[in-house]
């Protein structure tokens, strides 16, 4: 009984319960003029099953998808028209840079430096995000650079 | 519903047990289709439980090869458990009756006091253990054994072996992993550590070295397994000798072209027959009696007979067995008072010098084989050697050896009043053998400076006997 035995059949009737479960943020994202469909909801699904397939990794349940959700949906940065890919982009960076730094960052905490980046450095660009900022966090954690601080420091600063 | 019939046993895999064990559950009619999903299912449950406590609740997402060893490690302890039950269809039945995760609960439980227990096994082998200038087998159990107990972690990775448990077993299964394999090692070398004990520590020692020394390692160094060394030799010094006592577990020389021409006029079955009934009597002698380590030899027994045919069948007996290491002097033999070949050995040398057709090859085999005086003596009374030949015997003795066999074999004429040799060669002598008469007219041609020398060394050696 290997471990793959049992994950790819949860998965096959994951996906619906996956994308019903994704709906349910709609519930606080509606507040910021975003709301994902049931079709949009599935695609999440489906593309974060993809990468994780791809980068090597499993997810329990969609608590990292929805707590993506949760974080950006009130990022000012977002409409409505790039609202699910941004959130697949999002979904992949973060499985990347877990992989990357050997599961060494909790899930919280990276999420929110996620979502502090796009939205107090980068402005909203994911192109920056997924460049100059991904090094940088990678570096910082695998190094230990000052790289937090200052980050902190900027966003006092636009506060 | 099937019929219930028994699970077979032998389709049950030890490396996947409780997967094997469902499945021939399922094969039996002791439990359906549901109950196999529902284990699933359940152990899903328990892996998110331990992934929770792996990431300290920070995460929800791993790499696959780390989840996967978290898993193995879940199914590592519920095996374990389940194998406690000596009838599968009781392990199937507990397992069916509880809820899987207080199954697993207490499958924690029993592996931590099976770790407990190993633990102590350990401690009790340790006391025990024979002592031998080896680092690897050192090592082993000072520091690979223990520094395993330290780092072993039964719920993230039960089923990690990462040692360095260089020491080799006879039998060594690297196919359990976890505290599983270091349970059945210590067991296995809790038997040959049995049998070693029954052998001096300073015997094995020189058995080692001159293992070492015939193969060119570095026996102090090198992963080399006790059990075996001691267990070939005894068994072939068996076959010369019914009674042995070991207290010299070396092979010598004579002793081993013995064998290797015993058994090389033997068939394969007889062969057999012989190593088998040595092996009988080594336990008899050594008055083993415990089951185990008789099952271990019998075992060990099966792979020795493989190897010894194939080695005779390519002339290698040599590699099998570790021979006496014999010291070379300056002078080409030495004559050794006290020290005697048993009568088997005796008639052997015996035996090959008289086949021998030259001088020389006599000469060979006398360097070879003739270490001690008396041995000597008794070749020259058996009259081994003829006319000219007695040139060569004598002539390859050295002044000392000379001496030693005058003043221990002439010495009734000596003492009749002769106090110089030249004297005593004036004379007319009855001798009672041949050799004596040869020896004399050997050295009647032998030139003076030497012959004083040696005449010296007579006087010494009879003022030492009356001192």
């Amino acid at each position: 009984m290997g471990f793959l035995d049992i994950i790819p059949k949860m998965e096959l009737s994951f996906i619906e319960d996956g994308a019903h479960e994704i709906m349910l943020t709609n519930e606080i994202s509606k507040t910021f003029g975003l709301n994902l469909s049931s079709q949009d909801s599935r695609e999440i699904i489906i593309a974060r099953n993809t990468t994780l397939k791809d980068y090597g990794r499993i997810e329990v349940d969609t608590e990292i998808t929805r707590k993506i959700i949760m974080q950006f949906c009130s990022s000012p940065y977002i409409q409505q028209d790039d609202y699910m890919e941004t959130i697949i982009e999002i979904q992949d960076l973060f499985h990347y840079i877990k992989n990357e730094l050997d599961d060494n960052i909790g899930d919280d905490e990276l999420i929110e430096k996620l979502a502090d980046l796009y939205n107090y450095k980068c402005f909203g660009v994911f192109e920056l995000l997924e460049g100059r900022e991904t090094e940088n966090i990678i570096r910082q954690y695998k190094f230990g650079d000052d790289y937090d601080q200052e980050l902190k420091e900027e966003i006092d600063e636009l506060n | 519903m099937k019929s219930i019939i028994g699970i077979n046993k032998e389709a049950l895999d030890q490396n996947q047990y409780l997967a094997s064990l469902i499945n021939e559950g399922m094969a039996a009619g002791l439990v359906g289709v549901e109950f196999s999903k529902s284990i699933s299912f359940d152990l899903m449950e328990i892996f998110k439980e331990v992934m929770r406590m792996y990431t300290r609740g920070e995460s929800t997402t791993l790499k696959a090869e780390t989840a996967e060893g978290l898993m193995q490690s879940i199914v590592y302890s519920l095996d374990l458990y389940l194998m406690k039950y000596s009838a599968p269809e009781d392990a199937i039945l507990h397992l069916r009756s509880s809820n899987t995760n207080m199954f697993y609960k207490e499958a924690i439980e029993y592996v931590k006091h099976y770790i407990e227990e190993t633990k102590n096994l350990y401690r009790a082998i340790e006391t025990k253990r024979i002592i031998i200038p080896n680092v690897v087998y050192n090592e082993t159990f000072t520091k690979a054994i223990p520094d395993f107990f330290a780092n072993y972690d039964v719920i993230f990775s039960a089923q990690d072996t990462s040692t360095d448990i260089d020491y080799p077993l006879v039998f060594d299964d690297m196919s359990i992993k976890g505290i599983m394999y270091i349970r059945r090692y210590l067991e296995a070398f809790q038997l040959e550590n049995e049998f070693c004990r029954k052998f001096n520590p300073s015997n094995i020692t020189a058995l080692l070295e001159a293992y070492g020394k015939f193969n060119r390692l570095n026996y102090e160094q090198s992963p080399i397994n006790i059990f075996e060394l001691i267990f070939n030799n005894i068994v072939f010094l068996t076959l010369l000798d019914k009674n042995k006592s070991y207290e010299n577990l070396f092979i010598s020389a004579i002793e081993f072209e013995m064998i290797e021409e015993q058994l090389n006029r033997l068939e394969k079955s007889e062969i057999k027959n012989l190593i088998s009934e040595g092996i009988n009597r080594v336990m008899h002698n050594l008055e083993i009696n415990s089951g185990n380590l008789r099952d271990l030899i019998y075992r060990y027994s099966d792979s020795m007979m493989i190897r010894l045919e194939n080695a005779l069948e390519h002339g290698n007996l040599r590699n099998m067995v570790i021979l006496e290491v014999v010291t070379q002097y300056k002078e080409q033999t030495v004559l050794e008072i006290g020290y005697r070949m048993d009568n088997k050995a005796f008639r052997f040398v015996y035996r090959k010098i008289m086949d021998c057709s030259t001088a020389e090859d006599k000469m060979i085999l006398l360097a070879k084989y003739v270490h001690s005086l008396g041995d000597f003596v008794d070749l020259l009374k058996a009259d081994c050697f003829y006319e000219k030949e007695y040139d060569y015997v004598f002539g390859s003795l050295g002044n000392l050896e000379l001496s030693t066999l005058i003043t221990s074999e002439l010495k009734e004429y000596i003492l009749r009043g002769e106090d110089k040799l030249s004297v005593l060669f004036s004379n007319t002598i009855v001798y009672k053998y041949a050799w004596e008469k040869a020896l004399i007219d050997w050295l009647r041609a032998v030139d003076k400076s030497r012959l004083q020398d040696i005449e010296l060394l007579v006087h010494k050696n009879l003022v030492n006997e009356i001192v």
